[in-house]
């Protein structure tokens, strides 16, 4: 692996990383990438877009009386909620779908 | 290439570099003596997640002690203000767009003779970062660092300074 030193001339050259510099990039931490959100709004009319909103219904109702009151007094849903996991989970939806519905909802005035 | 502009009473304001890095993960730019502010402009580069850049000074590079942090906003109702946090210290981190790609604009002043100050944001996609931050160094800059954790395949970095 190379780096590019240019110095202040601007002349550039290709000089070998050190072996901690090597060992370093490949420890490098992964930055945290942006959670995604959703007001229910949005969501509710993105699931019925999708013809997924009475599928997700059936779902909550089964889920017991706390999940239907979080679904209820929930305004902005997180992606990696607790309800929301264990939903796409539940029903089984795959990440195309996940990504269809945050799309949807994320299109809407 | 380097270039710079004549100021009128025959000065260098502004200098600069513009390189397209390809095939590397480290670009190390020496810095002139005396520089106040720099910017650092990418163009059409992808910017994978983990991408920092370090300022140096003749002791060499300074793998931590930089303090910022970031956030990701943005025009979607995905995004409206989608969280971030505190930077991991190992340099300041380079604001991304949504998907990796576009460009970016860091600005980085002189606050004092060795404390740089860093702010940034990535070009306007689903999502835009910021970022900000601070480091002291113990001596004068002499080296500014740019640090991707896979290799660049495509676009370019300027870096602009001014005394």
């Amino acid at each position: 692996m190379k780096k590019l030193v240019i110095d202040l001339d601007g002349v550039e050259s290709s000089v070998d990383l050190t072996t901690e510099e090597i060992a370093e990039l490949q420890q490098m931490a992964i930055a945290p990438t942006p959670i995604r959100t959703v007001d229910k709004r949005r969501l509710r009319t993105a699931l019925h877009r999708l013809g997924l909103l009475e599928s997700l219904t059936v779902a909550v109702n089964a889920a017991g009386i706390e999940a239907i009151m979080q679904w209820e007094d929930t305004t902005v849903f997180h992606e990696d909620s607790q309800l929301v996991q264990a939903l796409i989970l539940g029903l089984g939806w795959d990440a195309a779908i996940v990504d269809s519905i945050f799309e949807t909802a994320g299109s809407l005035l | 290439m380097p270039f710079s502009f004549q100021g009128a009473s025959g000065a260098v304001p502004i200098a600069g570099l513009m390189v397209s890095p390809v095939g590397v993960s480290v670009v190390d730019f020496a810095i002139p003596a005396g520089v106040r502010r720099l910017t650092l402009l990418s163009s059409g580069l992808y910017v994978p997640p983990g991408v920092i850049v370090r300022l140096g000074t003749s002791s060499g590079v300074l793998t931590s002690g930089y303090n910022g942090v970031q956030h990701y906003i943005g025009p979607s109702a995905n995004y409206p203000f989608a969280g971030g946090g505190v930077s991991s210290g190992m340099g300041f981190d380079a604001p991304r767009s949504e998907g990796g790609n576009g460009s970016f604009c860091m600005t980085f002043y002189r606050l004092s003779p060795n404390a740089w100050n860093a702010a940034g944001q990535s070009k306007n996609g689903e999502y835009t970062e910021i970022v900000s931050g601070n480091i002291i160094l113990p001596s004068e800059l002499t080296t500014f660092r740019y640090i991707s954790p896979v290799a660049i395949n495509v676009g370019s970095l300027q870096l602009l300074w001014e005394y």
